[in-house]
């Protein structure tokens, strides 16, 4: 088990730089999920700190020791892909077998870890057969295996459950949180799933265009998102937002049809600027039907454009005060696209951000 | 309307003739290895052996050394063969795989040198074997074979690697492996096809080549079959059927290589590795 330190990472591909200096700090311990769009360089920086990428600049230490110039498999490290990697030509056994084979473990040992190791994942009975007569989920199991049987002090997860179905999606992510919890070894973990990096997260990593938005828990990332992209790409349904501006003195914001809303706590007190726009960002859970459904809510007129019934809930895409905005509705609310409505908006909860930098005004 | 022949017919018929045309002459050589000289001769041509004779065959043995022609043929081909594909698994890796620039303009090259005409390459050859005082050993041979068939070899094998997906090897190197070792570990185990159809292009070739081993290696010592097999003709005499019956003994190892390794080369090692 160890800590990593990556310290002003840069990545350069011929002539394209994908990674702009990227600082982070996992604990020892830790489950750090790596998240973001495609192509924003997730992969790109967990193949450096395997070895499998070259760090054009910048230092990456693993238990505080630089490993920069380490060949990957001088970093202790494992590491599960997202189509799994498996030997073809070997048992689920060699398989599982073969990283402790090449570091001369002797053949008792490898027996006793291997069958530990399936125990835990639960494929006992797959150890003879070959990658090709698994399933999917077994094969991901196989992999998983693989990696915890060597023991290493850090493991590294490459979008593991993309090839899964929803289903089997879910369990596997229970599974891996209980090897987590079981082995304690810092995991990290990347995924562009935001599903799965509010579950199993620790902290979360919000990577955009191989720049650093946010670093912290799955509840700071959620609550307190510090950037407009952060908070529109973490939660399902996203956060909506819109664009408001401040009154001469700062104090109150009005909706582009005129709807004031009180600025929210600390704001007030020169945070704002009159006049000025921001873009504020509403969750759904805050976008309420009904009058005073929301304490503090400021109550509004509502037009219902389309309603998604989830069975649980209802979402409901409304036009509000000249913005679009997506509210969480109860499941048989009666309500019709169309309808006009009174919403309760949750202006205590409401976040802002400057229009330009897109960065959080911090209450 | 119109009847065609329908596809699995017209796969026989295909078949038909691809096997008449390789085999017929192969037994036509068997046939006549089995004839006297003077049935041979004889007018109109029998097709089956009249008296079927196996004096051809001792007189094989009897008038040269061929076990010790096959035996140079054999160490060199094998010699030749191994040089070749790890030299050819190397370079198609290295195309494939590294990061060297302008992999295209090298494997052009590569073909291009393929493409020489071998008796423009004798006289150097010679010379530098002389220089290396290597004329008359195994080495004449096994160097330039194994060159000269390191183009096609190298060409199979990278089309077979490109086949292996990167993270296969990023796996082993995890696991402990060196770049060599996953290549050893994983990416040669999953092409076994590509590499023993290398191989055996490789040995075939060697087994085959007749002006380079009469020119750097025509000592008895060192003779290969080739050239050990025209040696049956004498100034004035021709002397079909015995030479028929060498070249039977010639082709047969060849068969047996080739049916040994046959199942690894249609073995189909490589499914079901990653998703799917
Ligand atoms: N070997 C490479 N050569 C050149 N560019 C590369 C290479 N590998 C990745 N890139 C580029 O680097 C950027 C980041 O790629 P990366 O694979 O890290 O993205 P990602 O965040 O993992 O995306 P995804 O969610 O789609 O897997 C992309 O723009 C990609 O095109
Ligand atoms: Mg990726």
């Amino acid at each position: 088990m160890a800590a990593v330190t990556i310290r002003k990472v840069r990545k350069v591909f011929g002539k394209v730089e994908v990674i702009h200096g990227v600082d982070l700090t996992f604990q020892d311990g830790e489950f750090v999920v790596l998240v973001g769009p495609s192509g924003c360089g997730k992969s790109t920086l967990l193949r450096m700190i395997a070895g499998l990428e070259s760090v054009t600049d910048g230092a990456i230490d693993i238990g505080g020791v630089v490993i920069n110039d380490f060949a990957p498999r001088d970093r202790d490290i494992a590491m599960v892909f997202q189509d799994y990697a498996l030997y073809p030509h070997k048992s689920v056994y060699d398989n599982m077998g073969f990283g402790l084979k090449m570091r001369g473990a002797s053949p008792s040992e490898i027996a006793e870890r291997v069958k530990e190791a399936a125990d835990v994942l639960q494929i006992s009975h797959l150890l003879d057969r070959r990658p090709g007569q698994l399933s999917g989920g077994q094969r991901q199991r196989v992999a998983m295996g693989r990696a915890i049987v060597r023991r290493p002090r850090v493991f590294l997860f490459d979008e593991p459950l993309s090839n899964l179905d929803a289903q089997l999606r879910a369990e596997v992510r229970i599974e891996i949180k209980k090897l987590h919890q079981r082995f304690g070894t810092t995991i990290i973990y990347v995924t562009h799933d935001q599903v799965e990096a509010m579950t199993l997260a620790d902290r979360i990593a919000v990577l955009r265009g191989g720049v650093l938005e946010q670093f912290a828990t799955p509840d700071a990332i959620y609550n307190k998102p510090a950037s407009k992209f952060v908070a529109g790409f973490m939660g399902s349904p996203p956060m909506s937002f819109a664009r408001l501006t401040a009154s001469a003195d700062g104090k109150t914001l009005a909706m582009p049809s005129g709807t004031v809303l009180p600025a929210r706590g600390g704001l007030v007190m020169g945070g704002l600027s009159g006049d000025k726009s921001y873009d504020a960002g509403f969750r759904p859970e805050h976008v309420k039907l009904g009058a005073d459904a929301l304490p503090g809510g400021v109550n509004t007129t509502a037009r219902v454009e389309i309603l998604e019934p989830l069975g649980a809930e209802t979402l409901a895409l409304l036009t509000v005060g000249g913005a679009v905005l997506t509210g969480r509705f109860p499941p048989q609310a009666g309500v019709k696209s169309g309808d006009e409505v009174t919403v309760s908006l949750g202006a205590a909860d409401m976040h802002l951000f400057d229009t330009e930098t897109g960065r959080a005004l911090v209450a | 309307m119109m009847k065609f022949p329908s596809a699995k017919k017209m796969t026989l018929i295909a078949g038909a003739v691809v096997a008449i045309n390789g085999f017929f002459p192969a037994l036509w050589i068997l046939f006549t290895s089995l004839k006297t000289e003077s049935e041979l001769m004889r007018l109109p041509i029998t097709i089956w052996p009249a008296a079927p004779t196996l004096g051809n065959y001792t007189r094989v043995f009897v008038d040269q050394p061929i076990f010790l022609f096959m035996w140079n043929s054999f160490v060199v081909a094998v010699l030749s063969t191994v040089l070749c594909v790890t030299v050819s698994a190397l370079a198609a890796y290295a195309l494939v795989r590294l990061r060297i620039p302008a992999p295209n303009v090298i494997l052009s090259v590569l073909l291009a040198v393929a493409m020489f005409p071998l008796i423009s390459l004798m006289v150097p050859l010679f010379s530098v074997m002389r220089d290396l005082q290597l004329l008359n050993t195994w080495w004449a041979l096994v160097f330039p074979y194994a060159v000269l068939s390191m183009p096609v070899c190298t060409l199979v094998l990278i089309s077979f690697f490109q086949d292996i997906p990167r993270d296969l090897e990023n796996a082993a190197m995890i696991d402990g492996c060196s770049r060599i070792g996953a290549l050893w570990h994983v990416v040669i185990p999953l092409t076994a096809p590509g590499v023993f159809t290398a191989g055996i292009l490789a040995f075939v070739n060697a087994w085959d080549e007749f002006l380079l081993a009469l020119t750097l290696a025509p000592r008895v010592a060192s003779r290969t079959l080739p050239v050990g097999i025209t040696l049956y003709q004498g100034e004035f005499s021709f002397p079909w059927p015995i030479i028929s019956a060498a070249l039977i003994i010639a082709i047969v190892p060849i068969c047996i290589i080739i049916a040994v390794f046959q199942e690894r080369v249609v073995g189909g090692l490589t499914s079901g590795g990653v998703k799917g």
